[in-house]
């Protein structure tokens, strides 16, 4: 989609241009052999892993010494499989959490920040964590949730609250996670929306103001709507995201205590590469793509009724 | 005069004032949030073990303590996980930019048989978890005898589908005349696409690279799969494992801390420097 987005920018003579054979022989050498180092990446590290990981999803295989064809009876194991199913209901909670909440809160921010003084800096220092990597980020986040001396429940005693053990309950480990991810991802979003709000012409604003609108009926009325893409592509980002989350949970509780941050890629792992159950886990690879492409197909289809693409 | 006209103006008055304030109140108490645990990562990593652990929480050390980092380099081999994510960076890099490139530079200027059909199908893999390559992709590797290898971790990540749209769209901005003008000179594409397409797309080129770079040094996942040998660790694996021995964390949190300060510092020094490329980058990759 994005590249017809992008050709349709080049006029109609070039459009009919670039759909006219081409005859050059020495273009279509050069051509094909200025690409061919890319295609033969995607042959080897796309085309054939994808074929071959569904030809496994088929096989009880491993590395070492199992090889044998078992039909769907991966997929059938895997809608019985008690620990699978708990990772799916984590990442359905888990985006639950963080979906909403990172829109709200990169929006706000991205619209607080819009004309205050001082902008750039903030806009840098809220895009520090983007820079890091998340291993840093979830070990720091470690300690800040750690009961007795971590920051966010020494932060809570000033105000007199006497906090949780975040990672190590059941009730609240996951809500912890997707906190960090929200905390993590805000800087990146707050960009992103603010490059939206930048194509909102001002004159927009200038007529509401003239017609009596306050401030919050312009938000709603004038500034969602106009930026119904952006959140279109923050809500598609997202909805691919929540099911891939790795690196958080695997550092900071390693999916527990009792399997209450165990994420879908996470057990896919463990399955993978600690139990060497590599055509199991590529059967749980295909049902996690499955899952995405179904819900990013529904999410495309209903875009038609809220995302407004004329300015 | 009736009341009321003195109260229209005071409310809007006072909105005028409020909302402004309620804005920095709430942009600063976010950045306050997202700076602390930078701060107590920093001043952490300068107590003592006992310090941090100290209930409740002091926000400075006690007494400053540098061997944290000293011990950083005891406990775990930190000076080769440095290294390995310098050489498995600058290889991924400079990889990347190369293949890339070349084909950003054929999909924007050469006219060749496939090309809109192929620019497609490229741009297309971008929406395939990688989750579900991952696994015969380590396979691969195995196959070719790479893993704990350099080239098994640099290898499969030189391929970034955003950098070959990014660079595609900056060179339709280049003039067509430059390169018109050096085909009369009987120049051919490779020296066009080396000479001339190349130097003038530096600031394209440093954005793709610092996001190649970025993601090779950030990466988790490809190194847990690909190095199972310590000594083939990068400083995220290297840091991730040690984090995973409770005990261990108990014992040494601030060599610990001290180890992720570090790891993160030469990113964030390249990031205060070139902000601006790190910004477009991901903004350009988000908005397309």
């Amino acid at each position: 989609m994005a590249s017809t987005a992008a050709e349709s920018g080049g006029g109609l003579v070039a459009r009919v241009r670039s759909r006219l054979p081409v005859t050059n022989r020495r273009d279509n050498i050069a051509g094909w052999l200025f690409i061919s180092p890319v295609l033969l990446w995607i042959l080897v590290f796309t085309a054939y892993p994808l074929i071959s990981s569904l030809y496994l999803s088929f096989r009880e295989w491993d590395p070492l010494f199992t090889d044998e064809y078992v039909g769907l009876a991966n997929y059938a194991e895997l809608m019985e499989d008690r620990i699978f199913l708990t990772a799916y209901r984590n990442a359905l909670v888990y985006a639950a959490i963080t979906i909403p909440l990172g829109l709200v809160w990169g929006m706000s921010v991205a619209l607080a920040v819009q004309h205050i003084r001082g902008r750039a800096f903030f806009r840098a220092l809220y895009f520090l964590p983007t820079v890091t990597s998340s291993v840093a980020i979830a070990i720091v986040w470690s300690f800040a949730y750690q009961q007795d001396y971590g920051l966010v429940n020494s932060l809570l005693r000033y105000v007199n609250v006497q906090g949780p053990n975040w990672l190590g309950h059941t009730q609240w480990a996951l809500l912890s996670i997707s906190l960090v991810v929200v905390w993590a991802g805000t800087g990146f979003w707050m960009i992103v929306f603010l490059a939206g709000l930048l194509d909102i012409p001002p004159e927009y604003y200038d007529a509401a103001k003239v017609d009596g609108a306050t401030s919050w009926q312009s938000l709603w009325r004038i500034t969602l709507p106009l930026m119904s893409p952006t959140i279109f592509y923050y809500i598609t980002n997202a909805l691919i995201t929540v099911w891939v989350q790795f690196e958080i949970p695997f550092v900071m509780t390693g999916g527990g205590p009792a399997n209450a941050t165990l994420m879908p890629a996470l057990h896919l792992y463990r399955e993978a590469w600690d139990r060497l159950k590599m055509g199991y886990a590529s059967a749980m690879a295909w049902v996690m793509a499955l899952i995405i492409f179904i819900i990013t197909a529904l999410h495309f289809g209903l875009s038609r009724r809220w995302v407004n693409y004329d300015r | 005069m009736a009341p009321t006209q003195y109260n229209l103006p005071t409310l809007a008055e006072a909105r005028r004032r409020f909302f402004p304030t309620v804005k920095y109140a709430l942009v600063v108490a976010g950045g306050v949030g997202t700076a602390l645990p930078f701060i107590w990562m920093v001043l952490s990593s300068f107590k003592t073990n006992a310090d941090i652990g100290r209930i409740p929480m002091h926000w400075f050390p006690a007494e400053w303590v540098p061997q944290n980092y000293a011990k950083v380099f005891e406990i775990m081999p930190f000076a080769r996980f440095y290294l390995n994510s310098i050489i498995v960076g600058v290889l991924t890099t400079l990889g990347a930019l190369l293949i890339c490139s070349m084909a950003a530079y054929a999909f924007a200027r050469i006219r060749f048989f496939g090309r809109d059909i192929m620019f497609m199908l490229i741009l297309t893999t971008i929406m395939i978890p990688w989750w579900v390559t991952l696994i015969p992709a380590y396979l691969v590797i195995r196959q070719l005898g790479w893993l704990n290898t350099y080239q098994g971790l640099a290898v499969p990540g030189m391929l970034n589908i955003m950098g070959i749209f990014l660079l595609r769209q900056f060179f339709r901005t280049i003039p067509p005349d430059i390169e018109d003008a050096a085909f009369v000179d009987g120049a051919n594409r490779l020296q066009i696409y080396a000479r001339i397409v190349l130097p003038m797309a530096k600031p394209a080129l440093l954005t793709v690279g610092l996001m190649t770079l970025m993601g090779s040094w950030n990466s988790l996942v490809w190194p847990l799969v690909i190095s199972q040998h310590e000594s083939m660790q990068t400083l995220p694996l290297g840091l991730a494992v040690l984090a995973n021995l409770a005990g261990w964390v108990r014992h040494e949190t601030g060599a610990l801390l001290a180890a992720t300060f570090l790891s993160i510092l030469p990113i964030v020094i390249i990031y205060m420097f070139l902000q601006q490329y790190f910004i477009r980058g991901l903004a350009l990759s988000g908005l397309k």
